[in-house]
């Protein structure tokens, strides 16, 4: 059994692009001359730029559309993230009750931390200014408790809130600062 | 009887008491005798006391004779008994140590309010409101109102974990408002430094202030994309400008 090649769906994409960029040459040609009297020599000179322009513009729906879907992935993977936040913040608040300074607290700290630094990093831009600055924060309050030894217990408050102020924070796919990113090269 | 040491389960604190009293020997090999007395035993008193303080400070226990039954024994025991002690320990010493910083912190936050830096204690509610005032303390201190927080620095600017944590007990303290006691001097540079500005004002204001005594810290500190998140040059010249012309560029300012 032959499997389709990776990049076969892109191929068909194109195929459509260059497709519809014909027959809106072909529509334009047909306008043309009926509406302007346009001969054959005027068409034949105008539509090839034409059908490259309708092509490439096509081609840049087609690619802010994809990066659109990307964008969309990834927030419901922060989401994720998020959720994984909360969780071990509620198994440390456990923890914490049962021993400041225990191992699972300290493993529960550890994981936080890793947790809060990917999602200052990794997902950074899609959230906005507040929520990363609440994500560092997050961070060093973490990590000089896991460092300095510090009680967790009196930490799982702060952190519940700035991992609060993280999710009110992220940005939706439609956002027009995200749309003016993938516009960018 | 012999073998009888190896084969009795003693609890934490016994093994602990008697491992003591090898550490302050100086090699002592048989713990059964951990319960003589005399003058010997008023001599290494300190010596074992010591000893048992380490023992519980330290996430790992001190190095033990080698006797693995024993060990076995007495491990689960003693992580228990460890963090007990250690959770009453911190508690006490929470208690004793944190009401006055907290306190002075209280007071802090009633003279921003006071000078208009805060628009009223609502604003320590939102996560703004509480960043705000990390970068008005760490300024504040900086002028030579003590706080008594450390701050260190992430890359929008100043920022004392303690002080987060105390930020959400300020209802719980007691108002030390005479223990701050803040120079007018200071406080004035502080209101003309901080009132009135911009979260990303006063994030920028923390790193001006710090480096203020550095020759060139302007340019350092636009040329550095990485050590601080990316600010207006507009913006980060107008505060230099500002900090610079309150605190003086010799470091001298209001202290």
């Amino acid at each position: 059994m032959s499997r389709a090649p990776r990049d076969a769906p892109m191929r068909q994409g194109a195929a459509a692009n260059m497709a519809a960029a014909l027959g809106a040459t072909l529509a334009m040609a047909f306008a043309a001359h009926l509406l302007v009297g346009a001969t054959a020599l005027d068409i034949v000179i105008a539509a090839p730029p034409f059908a490259f322009v309708v092509y490439v513009s096509l081609a840049q729906m087609d690619a802010q559309g994809a990066k659109k879907a990307e964008d969309r992935k990834e927030i419901e993977t922060l989401g994720g993230v998020l959720g994984q936040c909360e969780r071990a913040l509620a198994l440390l608040a456990k923890a914490a009750g049962a021993a400041p300074a225990s191992p699972q607290a300290r493993a529960g700290m550890g994981h936080l931390a890793g947790t809060i630094r990917l999602l200052a990093t990794r997902y950074g831009r899609y959230i906005e200014n507040n929520g990363v600055w609440a994500a560092l924060e997050a961070e060093s309050l973490v990590m000089t408790a896991e460092i300095l030894g510090r009680d967790v217990g009196d930490r799982v408050g702060p952190l519940r809130d700035y991992v609060g102020v993280v999710g009110e924070n992220v940005l939706d796919e439609d956002d027009p600062r995200l749309a003016a990113v993938r516009l960018e090269p | 009887m012999p073998g009888r040491w190896y084969a009795t389960p003693r609890s934490g604190a016994q093994r602990i008491w008697a491992e003591s009293r090898m550490a302050g020997n100086g090699g002592w090999q048989c713990p059964d005798l951990a319960m003589a007395g005399g003058p010997e035993e008023v001599r290494v008193a300190p010596a074992r006391l010591a000893h048992m303080w380490n023992y519980f400070r330290e996430p790992t226990p001190a190095p033990a004779p080698r006797r693995l039954a024993q060990v076995r024994l007495g491990e689960p025991a003693d992580a228990g008994l460890r963090n007990a002690i250690m959770g009453v320990a911190a508690a006490t010493v929470r208690g004793l140590e944190r009401p006055g910083l907290v306190g002075r912190l209280a007071g802090f936050i009633d003279h921003a309010v006071a000078h208009g830096l805060l628009g009223g204690e609502g604003d320590l509610d939102t996560f703004i409101g509480r960043h705000n005032l990390q970068k008005h303390a760490y300024i504040a201190q900086e002028l030579g109102i003590r706080i008594g927080y450390e701050f260190e620095f992430l890359k929008n600017g100043a920022y004392s974990p303690a002080m987060a944590v105390d930020t959400y007990k300020r209802d719980r303290a007691p108002r030390y408002a005479e223990a701050l006691d803040p120079d007018p001097g200071a406080t004035r540079t502080l209101v003309r430094i901080a009132r009135g500005r911009g979260t990303e004002w006063l994030q920028v204001a923390t790193f001006a202030v710090r480096d203020r005594a550095v020759s060139g810290a302007l340019e350092r500190f636009l040329a550095d994309r990485h050590r601080h998140m990316r600010y207006d040059r507009r913006l980060v010249r107008e505060v230099f400008a500002e900090v610079g012309s309150c605190m003086g560029a010799g470091g001298g300012g209001a202290r």
